[in-house]
């Protein structure tokens, strides 16, 4: 067994987010397999090398999950997903107020996504808001000109979708699990989202690449019923490749 | 004859960065939108040599395909799910169902390629 190096080479994993890394790189030697410890997966050990790139195991070294989930707990949790997100498209992002974000004057065009998630402690839905000329920038394919404004929604719904499975691999350390919907897009100018009164929404702003977006997680769950696990399962994380 | 590669997800730009990858490589890339189309793709392409299949997508998931694909074809196809689940008892199911393995997006070129390579062998 080996502890992963922290900020070594291969994809970036959540900290806090206990359990089995695969990682992933251009094969250097052929390494035998490493059995990941105990746990809950049971998954058959992913091959050592496929077609020259290394794919071992190794358990990860990670800081215990604050008992509970509440609100701020949630919140940073949200905050580090999306900062986590921007970071694998090499695309700096930064937290920043929302009362730091005033809205732009003239109104720009945006677009935005939803997705619900819901399970048994949890419900809800997660919100992402940003400019279409973000969404276009962090495209990882060329623009389509005939189909350039579905391409930037449906990358949009795929910004959510990605961001909302990285929230449900860090909340699998508070034993929360939930299903993900698929996502509805939005397109408006300026968009603000608003909750209703008597929800308790996270809204979070982000400046990345020079622009400012959003992120709103509105959802109901009982804090004190949701603490961490003294078995956390196991998540494969971002970029991780197993091969049965 | 450049091999088939059957490629299931809701996202078209996701189902875009697969094809570029794999048809850079020279494989030929059949792609669906959603679990109910991947079925189709996969009944009249008999001779297709591995799916590539998101989880969470409209009308079928991506597991309740491979469930369907196996129940009527059983040792038939590989599948790769690509999605951004990674928890075990996901994975856990769809090595039950005979999943040959699984990505968690966003994914990395050559990671996808050297996969397709090992499930589905050289190209052509």
């Amino acid at each position: 067994m080996r502890s992963r190096p922290q900020g070594g080479q291969g994809p970036s994993r959540a900290a806090g987010t206990p359990g089995l890394t695969i990682r992933t790189g251009r094969a250097r030697s052929a390494r035998p397999r490493v059995d990941g410890g105990g746990g809950p997966l049971k998954v058959q050990r992913p091959t050592a090398v496929v077609d020259g790139v290394n794919v071992d195991t190794a358990p990860v070294t990670t800081p215990s999950p604050p008992p509970t989930l509440d609100r701020d707990v949630l919140r940073e949790t949200l905050s580090e997903v999306v900062r986590e997100f921007f970071d694998s498209y090499s695309v700096p992002c930064a937290a920043r107020s929302l009362t730091d974000l005033p809205p732009p004057a003239p109104p720009r065009a945006e677009l935005g996504s939803i997705i619900s998630l819901r399970g048994k402690s949890i419900g809800g839905g997660l919100a992402f808001v940003a400019p279409v000329d973000l969404i276009a920038r962090l495209l990882p394919v060329p623009r389509r000109v005939e189909k350039a404004d579905q391409q930037v929604r449906d990358w949009c719904g795929e910004i959510t979708n990605q961001l909302l499975g990285r929230l449900k691999n860090k909340l699998a350390a508070y034993s929360l699990d939930f299903e993900v919907g698929t996502p509805v897009c939005f397109f408006g100018r300026s968009i603000r989202l608003v909750f209703l009164p008597d929800a308790e929404g996270i809204s979070l702003g982000f400046e990345a690449a020079s622009y400012d977006m959003r992120v709103h997680l509105d959802c109901t769950f009982e804090p004190a019923a949701i603490r961490a696990t003294t078995d956390p399962p196991r998540i494969a994380a971002e970029g991780d490749f197993i091969l049965f | 004859m450049a091999k088939q590669v059957i490629v299931i997800d809701d996202s078209e730009t996701v189902r875009q960065q697969v094809a570029i990858v794999l048809s850079g490589a020279g494989y030929e890339v059949i792609e669906a939108g959603d679990g109910s189309e991947g079925a189709t793709q996969i009944e009249s392409n008999a001779s297709a040599s591995l799916a590539i299949c998101d989880i969470n997508m409209p009308k079928l998931s991506g597991l309740d395909l491979l469930e369907k694909v196996r129940t009527q074809n059983p040792g038939h196809l590989p599948f790769i799910m690509l999605t951004t689940e990674g928890r075990p008892e996901l994975i856990e199911r769809a090595v039950k169902l005979g999943a040959k393995g699984w990505i968690v997006k966003p994914f990395k070129s050559d990671i996808l390629l050297a996969a397709v390579r090992k499930l589905a062998g050289a190209p052509a």
